[in-house]
């Protein structure tokens, strides 16, 4: 589904992210972990276009998209859900929905939305930008998620949230894998919620891919290794 | 008692006047962040197509429907003025977007070309346009005389005015484009074409000076730097505003526009323009953002 071929990239002259190779199957959901500051946000932005690689190539449904804009790729049905949420401030919640649906997967919002995150309903009219940050986190995987992508990316959907929302959040993550009808790219740190919902699991360190197991063969004490300050 | 209200109508018709200048403006500078010094030359471009559509039903269209010729260049002078706009946004604006003191320099010229065009067409004096006779004459409240080309001004502000409302506010494309300008990044990644929301609306802001120009030609006689004499008029309107605040544009345009013929009033011509520019900067001491500043958790 989504193919990366020695991918380098980076920002102007400083390269992060240095040969990475990475395969995401059909209907797969995979986990990236690292530390901070190893290159997972980079890797995300290369494939979602808002960083170009400087090699390599991204490939998805065996179409090449490494020239591609952002808005190409979006329409291609790969759904981004960024580190920081990136909510527009000014434009209600609703109007944040429907910017969603410029990726044009469909012509309406999926209800199922309001059913994962109903807090996104009952504030339908309020400005994006006055809502609480979890409620931000909700708000930006529901715009991502009412065009019916067929891939998400996730930047570390649970960072800097209280517990209970970080709780809703993972339980919505888990009901989308069940539903079996996306696949999934997810940076995440909380190793317990990896095993959970991941198919298959990169790690990265100095931007290269150091360690890469399938969840049911995952060795605990190789990740920790990479995961440890 | 008659000249407060003549000072006050007087007032608002200027503001009225200013806020048509400065609407187009409002779009381009204070949502793009676009410095376009050819902006004037786009009111002047508006200006001409009035002369011109009124030349062709001078040679063309029978006498009985001369007037007519105002009501068809007001859209003719939109969508003229939006070409242009579209030209220059696609081959010079859209390569300086995050340079200003370059696209400042660039527009500059720009206009300046714009100018000698229009004199190597028209001629470098002035050509009068005879407004439609439907506007001469007033409207006769007690004493008071309002002139009806100065009442169609600021009806025609408000259209525009409501018309760029409903537009921004109430449109699929009007969302589009407040997306972009608050983040243009995330609106690209969720599908949205940046590069079409940056030419329409550059277009748009455009076409919307070349309406303001089309008025313009009510008021006196056009030259090649009719547009110039508006230009700063126009920036201070969206500064004073709130730069990205289409309503901020409406508070300056009428608080400048009231201020400046009050203190005209009071004083001379002079002396006023200068009061004019001492309250500006005393208010944008008071509030350097303007009219209305906005605050949001947007970073949380």
């Amino acid at each position: 589904m989504l193919e990366l071929e020695s991918i380098k990239s980076g920002y102007g002259e400083s390269m992060v992210i240095r040969d990475i190779d990475l395969k995401v199957k059909d209907k797969q959901v995979v986990c990236v972990m690292g530390r901070n500051g190893v290159g997972k946000t980079t890797l995300l932005k290369t494939i979602i276009g808002i960083l170009h690689a400087n090699k390599g190539k991204v490939v998805y449904n065996d179409k090449d998209l490494t020239k591609r804009r952002p808005s190409y790729r979006a329409r291609q049905g790969i759904g981004y859900v960024p580190q920081g949420r990136e909510i527009f401030p000014k434009l209600t919640v609703y109007e944040n929905l429907l910017i969603g649906l410029e990726a044009g997967g469909s012509k309406q919002i999926n209800e199922d939305v309001y059913t994962y995150f109903p807090i996104i309903k009952e504030f339908k009219k309020r400005n994006g930008g006055d809502l609480s940050g979890g409620q931000q986190q909700q708000l930006a995987i529901a715009r991502a998620l009412v065009s019916n992508p067929s891939f998400l990316l996730l930047d570390e959907p649970t960072e800097g949230i209280q517990p209970n929302i970080v709780q809703e959040i993972q339980d919505v993550i888990i009901d989308i894998k069940k539903n079996g009808q996306t696949s999934m790219i997810l940076v995440e740190q909380d190793l317990e919620f990896v095993k959970n919902v991941a198919d298959y699991v990169y790690v990265i360190d100095h931007g290269s891919i150091v360690y890469e197991s399938a969840v049911d063969q995952l060795n605990d004490k190789a990740v920790y290794r990479y995961l440890s300050v | 008692m008659n000249e407060i209200l003549l000072t006050l109508f007087n007032g608002i018709s200027l503001g009225s006047i200013l806020l048509l200048v400065a609407l187009g403006l409002a779009i381009t500078f204070g949502l793009m962040n676009v410095i376009n010094m050819a902006h004037g030359e786009l009111i002047m471009i508006g200006a001409y197509v009035t002369y011109v559509v009124q030349n062709i039903f001078v040679n063309y269209v029978p006498e009985q429907y001369f007037d007519i010729y105002f009501i068809v260049a007001i859209p003719v002078a939109l969508v003229v003025a939006a070409g242009v706009g579209m030209l220059l946004e696609s081959s010079l604006i859209r390569f300086l977007y995050h340079r200003p003191l370059d696209s400042l320099l660039a527009t500059w010229g720009v206009g300046l070309m714009l100018q000698q065009l229009a004199r190597t067409i028209f001629g470098a004096p002035n050509v009068g346009v005879s407004s439609p006779s439907f506007l001469d004459g007033g409207l006769t409240i007690g004493s008071l005389l309002l002139p009806y080309s100065r009442l169609f001004i600021l009806g025609l502000a408000v259209v525009c005015l409501a018309g760029i409302y409903i537009y921004f506010y109430r449109t699929a494309n009007g969302r589009r484009v407040r997306a972009v300008m608050q983040n243009r990044q995330m609106a690209e990644c969720l599908g949205v074409s940046t590069r079409k929301v940056d030419v329409i609306t550059f277009a748009i802001g455009s076409g919307f000076a070349g309406v303001a120009g089309c008025a313009l030609t009510l008021l006196g006689s056009i030259g090649p730097t009719v547009g110039t004499a508006y230009i700063i008029d126009a920036f201070m309107v969206v500064v004073v505003g709130g730069v990205g605040a289409l309503f901020g544009a409406v508070a300056g345009a009428f608080g400048i526009g009231f201020f400046n013929t009050v203190f005209e009033y009071a004083t001379n011509a002079s002396i006023g323009k200068v009061l004019i520019f001492l309250l500006i900067i005393a208010f944008l001491q008071w509030r350097p953002s303007g009219f209305v500043s906005s605050r949001t958790r947007s970073l949380d």
